[in-house]
């Protein structure tokens, strides 16, 4: 019988799921959903991890093997397509599930190397090279001596409650999620419960808007839903652009019923009969992701007129951002929506009053939609037991930068700091030393190993004057120069601003120039170029502080962020920028200078046809020498010399 | 143009709020936009085309040139940044003369910072008309440059 089921099953039969209560199930219902969970499979199956970390590995060439392999040993094999896990730095990362026993995750492995491991597996035998662990589901059979998935350095720890169907199921199939229990919340609160009673439920959780700032959620919720009008909107905020965030997108490819689930929620508590996503354009897979999700949901008719006889009708638009870092404000997402330029607008009134199109609009992030059919699935006193007093849940992060692994970690709020870099992150990588975080991306601020103990929650990153954003974090150790990476994230806010208020226009280009000024050497040292610098640096502060009260929206009041706190945190490695005009880290290329070294110099000639300055001086055979005052610190001696007699110094 | 006014016919007339949607369809088809698509578009939609241009151009995604034949993106990412992505991209300006948003002038690169392209583990990486290429240092720009010139 199991063979002659599909992954896809009638809409009408999924309804019926849906409503029941899992006792209630009658034996060919738990059959399928032991079929749709692959807990019980008839032939081996191989788990693709296909998101945008790992396609680059080429998925059809792991197809392609695995058919060849099959081919060979005449055995069918499925290929399902999977989300990630999250563990980035292991991609590609593949499942294989051999009929009644556990399924086995490995890592980083090549299309060469994927027979002789299926090999094995099918022999019953567990190569352990490149081995994350094995997930054991319901009737399996597990295997012996072989550690278990979330026992690996990455995943112990976790509070995967967002994440934890990433990377197990087939992240388009609404039937695959309803058999992991999703939609049951939608569907349960759609026949039993009012909009004022799962209201009371949202307020009761404590839940906080993920974005950032961490505003309680129910008081948005309430305005939405007690303003009069004919019309009412959900918005949920995917435009995620921060450089080095990425854990929407992995959420977002990997588990995009959970997403929409929550727009639905949100929707009927509200009483909104229109949702909006409001995703990435350059997020391709995200999109195709997202658009199959909610074509699946319509035609198992969670989506529609009338949804499950309930009267609720819903739908769910998506819209692709034309990509502008300003457009995860609120009120510039509205604009954009609207067809305009997306730029903020004054507020109030709040956009949930007075938003979309001038009807009351719930914008929210994708993180914190999310946890709304956790919340009503499981009550808000089971939500409330994760977290702190204050912070209730789970907050996801992407760590990226310096770090041995990199991936998306969900913690619960009141972990500290240390736990997601030296526990998940395995620590900075090469096991150099810690030298700052920085956490919330380009409007963020520096984290020093001072404060690493600091757990994370709103109340513990208040009292520390930390941002903790919408979840990046970018380790930097001691090979990283901090001041140039300020100046790369005022040049991005630079670009980013959208041009309306003059603080924020005018004020990260000044402040950009001033850091440019610093991390760079002019030719020539004449004229008013170093007393620009020195100026420059003494007003950089005033300036920032100027910018932070103001200018109109977040990007604007943020943008200085990781200036003024570098400033604080970096003073001795400014200062050397600045007066001694050296970049301990030598990123600041421009800073370095270079001598040569008279032994290994065997008089080439080479370094001198290629100096651009004409700097270096010197006749054939005889040792050369670098002229610093006319030095660019182009570093191209240093690229050319076959010798090895250039010294950076 | 036919492909213009059918993707036109799709959208209400005159309904200002799909302007955005209307010119990313447009791009997705035609590949950049020019004033005769924006002429067009606002005929439809009764908007000002000055109004279109200062949409089209507030926005990263829509470009008014057609793209090199072969388009290099650079990711712009902090995990690419903390790995020298600002020499590639100044290798990148040197070697191929242009800046971001540019094209060459035989028309066979173009060039744009993007943001996070998603493959931090791999860091720094460019894109070359999709086609992902890691682990980039300066010296391998200039030989993937020179492959790619080669080709031609």
């Amino acid at each position: 019988m199991i063979q002659e089921m599909t992954n896809r099953i009638n809409p009408r039969e999924l309804q019926e799921i849906l409503l029941l209560e899992k006792p209630e199930l009658n034996q060919e219902q738990q059959a399928m959903i032991r079929f749709l969970r692959r807990e019980r499979i008839s032939r081996p199956a191989v788990f693709l991890d296909v998101t945008s970390p790992s396609v680059i590995y080429g998925i059809d060439q792991f197809k392609v093997a695995v058919k060849e392999w099959g081919e060979n040993n005449a055995l069918d094999v499925d290929v399902v397509e999977t989300g990630s896990l999250g563990l980035i730095s292991a991609e590609p990362v593949i499942g294989i599930q051999i009929p009644g026993r556990a399924r086995l995750y490995y890592g980083q492995i090549t299309p060469l190397k994927l027979p002789s491991i299926l090999d094995a597996v099918v022999r019953q035998v567990v190569p352990e090279e490149n081995l994350i662990g094995q997930m054991l589901m319901a009737s399996q059979q597990p295997w012996e001596g072989i550690p278990f998935w979330d026992q690996h350095p990455f995943f112990k720890g976790q509070t995967r409650y967002l994440m934890n169907l990433c990377g197990v199921i087939d992240p388009c199939s609404a039937s695959e999620y309803i058999a992991w229990g999703g939609y049951q919340a939608f569907a349960k609160s759609l026949r039993y419960y009012t909009s004022q009673e799962l209201l009371k439920l949202i307020e009761e959780s404590n839940l906080r808007g993920r974005s950032g700032s961490g505003f309680l959620a129910a008081t948005k919720w309430l305005k939405v839903a007690n303003t009069p009008s004919d019309k009412r909107y959900v918005l949920c905020n995917a435009d995620e652009s921060d450089p080095g965030g990425y854990m929407h997108r992995i959420l977002m490819e990997s588990n995009p019923h959970l997403i929409i689930e929550g727009i639905m929620l949100a929707a009927y508590i509200t009483g909104s009969g229109q949702a909006i996503i409001y995703t990435r354009s350059r997020y391709p897979m995200a999109v195709k992701r997202l658009q199959k999700a909610l074509q699946e949901a319509r035609s198992a008719g969670l989506l529609g007129s009338d949804i499950l006889k309930s009267g609720f009708s819903l739908d769910i638009q998506l819209k692709r951002g034309p990509g502008a870092y300003v457009c995860g404000e609120e009120t510039a997402i509205l604009s954009s929506l609207e067809g305009k330029r997306g730029m903020p607008q004054n507020r109030p009134p709040y956009p949930a009053t007075q938003g979309l199109f001038d009807k009351p609009t719930l914008v929210h992030n994708v993180e914190t939609l999310a946890q709304v059919p956790l919340i009503i699935r499981n009550g808000p006193e089971w939500y409330k037991k994760t977290g702190t007093a204050e912070s209730s849940g789970t907050k996801l992060f992407s760590l990226s930068g310096r770090i041995s692994r990199l991936g998306v970690v969900e913690v619960p709020f009141g972990t500290p700091l240390k736990t997601l870099v030296n526990d998940f992150g395995g620590g900075v990588r090469n096991g150099q030393p810690l030298k700052a975080l920085l956490l919330g991306g380009p409007s963020g601020k520096f984290v020093t190993a001072t404060q690493i103990d600091t757990p994370i929650d709103f109340e513990h990153f208040e009292e520390e004057d930390l941002v903790m954003g919408s979840g990046s974090l970018v380790v930097l150790d001691e090979g990283c120069c901090p001041i140039n990476l300020m100046k790369n994230l005022m040049d991005f806010n630079h670009q980013e601003s959208c041009g309306k208020c003059i603080p924020c226009r005018d004020g990260t280009k000044r402040v950009l120039s001033i850091l440019k000024s610093v991390t760079t050497r002019p030719a020539n040292q004449e004229k008013f170029d170093a007393l620009e610098r020195f100026r420059g640096i003494t007003r950089i502060e005033e300036l920032a502080e100027v910018m932070k009260s103001t200018s109109l929206c977040g990007l604007g009041k943020t943008a200085a962020n990781p200036v003024i706190s570098g400033m604080k945190l970096f003073r001795e490695e400014m200062e050397e920028h600045v007066f001694d005009r050296i970049c301990r880290a030598g990123v600041c290329r421009n800073l370095r200078s270079f001598r040569i070294d008279p032994v290994n110099c065997t008089g080439c000639n080479i370094c001198m046809i290629k100096c651009p300055e004409n700097a270096i001086i010197g006749s054939p055979h005889k040792v050369h020498i670098i002229m610093e005052d006319i030095c660019s610190g182009c570093g191209k001696c240093y690229e050319v010399c076959k010798f090895n007699a250039i010294r950076v110094l | 143009m036919d492909d213009i006014t059918s993707i036109l016919s799709k959208y209400p007339e005159g309904v200002t709020e799909n302007l955005i949607p209307v010119l990313q369809e447009i791009q997705d088809s035609t590949s950049y936009l020019n004033g005769e698509i924006v002429q067009a578009v606002a005929a439809y939609l009764k908007i000002p085309a000055v109004k279109i241009y200062s949409v089209a151009t507030f926005y990263n995604e829509f470009r008014f040139n057609p793209g090199g034949h072969y388009h290099i993106q650079v990711c712009q990412g902090t995990g690419c940044l903390l790995d020298g992505s600002e020499q590639i991209r100044r290798e990148l300006m040197r070697l191929l003369e242009i800046g971001p948003g540019e094209i060459t002038r035989d028309g066979w690169f173009s060039l744009e910072w993007v943001p996070c392209l998603g493959v931090c583990q791999e860091a720094p990486v460019i894109s070359i008309n999709g086609k992902i290429i890691t682990n980039m240092t300066p010296a391998k720009v200039k030989e993937v440059i020179a492959q790619y010139r080669k080709s031609r």
